[in-house]
């Protein structure tokens, strides 16, 4: 332990790096890539609507484009027709453009109700960029659910920009907690890192996202209301032809009723105030005791309020607690309302182990080492990440625990 | 860099760099055909509407099938730019030459073509664009009737 101490300070990389980081570069650079299909259709989209002018096409000839793969004995597998027709027109400027084309996604998922009636030497109504006449299209239709391709490359572009962002950390010895402000009692008092109303805000958040992810596969599953040669099961008993998003969107809708539920479950708890906890040590020695104080305010009213010494480890291996110990608790906490006089106070001393691994967090690579901290990894036989908590356990029904997290920091720097 | 590391950093980039390239072939062929597609559809349309103009050709009667050929027969590369459409068809007819001649001149003239004959050739050659409508006499002086070609190529008209 003293040959720790008197050693210099070194840093260890996390588990992942290198040769990884390109693989993730790669990948990143290839969603970005998907990106660009997706902003030309919308480009395209966006003329077609706003800019395209109309006139009148003479439907020339219908020459569908047959998609799919063909066997070994000449037969087509898995076939889709997109409708594709050659048709002439007058532009405002007396040109006549012939072209091809039907609208502006080549033809996939059109309703063959809107092109069966197009035949050579029809006329038709067409619009045309005027400053290309030659894209033009005969049916401005907009197909909202194209852009649920985005999810794609939007989906790895996280993925593989966290990976890579992580990548480029590595393991740093933690001097100290942010937000920590001066007590009333003792010393410090400190921010609270997870709290029940977070986790509510963060269950609202999602509520919403995933309400409107429900509510635009509705608005898919709707524009799919087209009669069409071959309903599925479902659709039959329903009149129209789902397509599938119907399905998508049932399965978002249940996912949005879980969320609303677990949102209201936990909002009954909002008006909870997070308990007050301070120290009179910002930076704790293994080994090393300091007294602890604690203030919960009402309303609450509570089976039992338990605080305790939590040890974290975060890394290759998961999410694990290293240490748990029970500081203090109380019993039967009934208050009635947010007076300071009907608070709950606690007190006690709190020791780090003697054997405690070293508050140890994943900082950007960027960061130019100090040698003010202090303090060696040695102790440390991992890479992980170890995170230090006073964690105050409210249980206010028999399934219900409120649980808030105080970070502290143990290094061999004291403060 | 040791050939241990670089045999695969230049089979990965060869490989990267053929799927590129098979992928951009694929799509600029896809164009072309795309395009040659479009102009030989229109051109088969307006040439319909053309054989139809012209199908009453006084006294005479068509012999056989209209024959229509399109081309080119060989898409590669070279010929990437091509295309035509042909359509022959042999008459048989009471009058003479000189007066099918006159009524497709009739027939035609005021809509944009121009006759074009050839001083060495007794065949008549009529020209609009892209379009071109050959007459010619039979083969054997004396014989009556005669053979119309109508032929749209896109290289009309600077191949003329």
């Amino acid at each position: 332990m003293a040959s720790s101490t008197t050693s210099a300070p070194r840093r260890e990389s996390l588990p992942i790096h290198g040769k990884l980081a390109a693989f993730m570069a790669v990948f990143f650079l290839l969603a970005c890539a998907g990106l660009v299909p997706v902003a030309w259709q919308a480009k395209r989209d966006f003329r077609v609507a706003r800019v395209y002018v109309q006139s009148e096409a003479e439907i020339i000839e219908y020459l569908p484009i047959n998609s799919g793969r063909e066997t070994r004995f000449g037969e087509r597998r898995d076939p889709t027709v997109r409708p594709s027709f050659v048709f002439r027109f007058t532009t405002k400027s007396e040109q006549t453009i012939t072209t091809r084309g039907y609208d502006a996604y080549g033809g996939r998922e059109a309703p063959a109700s809107e092109y069966s009636n197009l035949k050579a030497g029809a006329r038709a109504p067409v619009w045309y960029d005027p400053a290309d006449p030659q894209q033009a299209v005969l049916s401005r239709r907009f197909n909202p659910h194209f852009y649920w391709v985005l999810a794609l490359p939007l989906s790895l572009m996280c993925f593989t920009g966290l990976v890579f962002r992580e990548c480029l950390r590595r393991a740093d010895p933690q001097s100290r907690v942010k937000g920590m402000v001066k007590g009333r009692r003792l010393a410090w008092r400190l921010p609270v890192a997870a709290s029940q109303r977070a986790m509510t805000g963060c269950l609202g958040f999602m509520m919403v996202i995933s309400a409107l992810v429900t509510a635009g596969m509705w608005m898919a599953a709707k524009d799919y209301q087209v009669p069409v040669y071959q309903y599925r099961w479902l659709s039959s008993h329903l009149g129209f032809n789902m397509n599938g998003w119907w399905l998508v969107f049932l399965a978002a809708a249940a996912l949005t009723a879980v969320f609303v539920w677990a949102f209201l479950i936990n909002l009954r708890w909002v008006v909870v105030p997070e308990p007050i906890v301070e120290i009179n040590a910002t930076r704790l020695r293994p080994g090393q005791s300091t007294q602890l104080y604690l203030n919960q305010r009402g309303p609450l009213k509570a089976e039992s309020l338990k605080v305790s010494l939590v040890c974290e480890e975060n890394g290759s291996k998961g999410k694990q607690d290293l240490v748990k110990e029970a500081v203090v608790s109380a019993r039967d906490i009934n208050l009635p309302d947010n007076g300071e006089n009907t608070a709950t106070e606690l007190s006690a001393d709190i020791t780090i182990p003697a054997s405690a691994r070293l508050s140890c967090k994943s900082v950007p690579m960027s960061v130019t080492p100090t040698t003010s901290q202090g303090g060696s990894l040695n102790q440390q036989t991992g890479r992980q990440l170890v995170s230090w908590f006073i964690r105050v356990e409210r249980r206010v029904s028999p399934k219900m625990v409120l649980q808030s997290d105080f970070e502290i920091v143990v290094s061999h720097e004291t403060a | 860099m040791t050939w241990k590391r670089t045999v695969p950093v230049i089979l990965v980039s060869g490989a990267i760099i053929i799927g590129v390239a098979t992928v951009l072939a694929g799509l600029f062929a896809n164009e072309k055909k795309w395009d040659r597609e479009t102009v030989v559809a229109a051109a088969k349309y307006d040439g319909t509407k053309l054989i139809e103009e012209l199908a009453s050709v006084p006294e005479a009667k068509p012999l056989g099938y209209l024959e229509m050929k399109t081309g080119p027969l060989q898409k590669n590369l070279s010929t990437r730019n091509e295309a035509w459409v042909r359509w022959e068809q042999r008459w048989a007819t009471g009058t003479s030459f000189s007066e099918v001649v006159d009524w497709h001149r009739e027939k035609l003239t005021g809509k944009g073509w121009t006759q074009k004959n050839e001083p060495a050739k007794a065949s008549a050659r009529f020209a609009r664009e892209q379009w071109e409508i050959v007459l010619e006499p039979p083969a054997i002086k004396g014989e009556s009737g005669f053979v119309r070609r109508i032929e749209w190529n896109r290289d009309f008209p600077s191949s003329r």
